[in-house]
């Protein structure tokens, strides 16, 4: 099944590569949306099926943090699966991400083999339910 | 800087552009990188958290493109490179940051980052850099880079 998905970054060059990973990684998209912040990607969940979410965190506009944090408030959007995609290591950020929901995190730099397996572990944990 | 600080940024800075960027670098003596033209580009951003700082990397314009281009797997003359070369140097000094708070302070230690800003630099911003202490230089594919580290001790 192809998985709409959404790439909240505001790096246009990130933005292309986890789209060009996507594809060197088999990982079947249908529509992919972009975002550049987390007020973007909001609008863009509130008015499209999205099945993923790939965010970074420190964005202008609105981060990542607060993007989750809204998400979490409303009934449908929560139920997403958030994949953070960062350069920060810090493990203490991680647990607080992870408080807040989020069903994976990647540090940058990453790669395809990566990305397949967090993807799968949740697609495939999803229909494990 | 220290000599330990030294080394720990070299090999950090080296391994990232190699991992994001694909492009092999390695420490430079100070002939290898008097400027030689006028058209660089600093990428800088700062850090807050234990410790504060602020990380900038200042590499020729026309790199930025060849990063962009491996980046993305296209040919540097490539349309999207040319569009994305600003941001690709963005997120090297990104991807940087992170692994050198890492690696200075610790796995668990928490920082708060400011979004990278660019600006250009000419011989004279580029030279004024290079003679800073807290500048590292660097060959990378030949290229002139310049790593800057400080933190607010």
């Amino acid at each position: 099944m192809a998985l709409n998905v959404l790439v909240v970054d505001d790096s246009a060059v990130v933005r292309a590569v986890i789209s060009k990973t996507f594809q060197l990684a088999g990982i079947p998209v249908g529509e992919l949306f972009q975002a550049g912040n987390g007020k973007e990607a909001l609008e863009i969940l509130n008015n499209n099926w999205v099945d993923l979410v790939f965010s970074d965190i420190n964005m202008p506009v609105m981060g990542g943090i607060e993007m989750i944090e809204k998400m979490c408030e409303d009934g449908l959007l929560k139920t997403i699966p958030v994949i953070v995609v960062s350069t920060e290591g810090s493990t203490t950020r991680i647990e607080q991400l992870k408080s807040k929901g989020i069903s994976a995190y990647i540090r940058k730099p990453f790669t395809p083999e990566l990305v397949r397996k967090v993807v799968d572990d949740i697609i495939g944990g999803q229909d494990g339910d | 800087m220290e000599t330990d600080r030294r080394k720990l940024l070299s090999e950090i800075f080296c391994d990232a552009i190699e991992k994001f960027a694909f492009m092999f670098g390695e420490l430079a003596v100070r002939e290898d990188l008097y400027p030689v033209s006028n058209e660089y580009i600093n990428a800088r951003m700062t850090f807050e958290g234990e410790m504060t700082g602020d990380i900038a990397i200042a590499v020729p314009e026309k790199m930025c493109m060849e990063i962009a281009a491996n980046i993305l797997g296209v040919n540097s003359d490539d349309e999207q490179a040319m569009n994305l070369a600003i941001d690709s140097i963005k997120e090297v000094l990104n991807v940087a940051c992170g692994q050198v708070l890492t690696a200075i302070a610790g796995e668990k230690t928490l920082f708060n980052l400011s979004i990278p800003e660019v600006s250009e630099l000419d011989a004279s911003g580029w030279t004024k850099m290079l003679n800073k202490t807290e500048t590292i230089g660097f060959l990378v594919d030949d290229y002139p880079v310049l790593l800057y580290f400080s933190l607010n001790e």
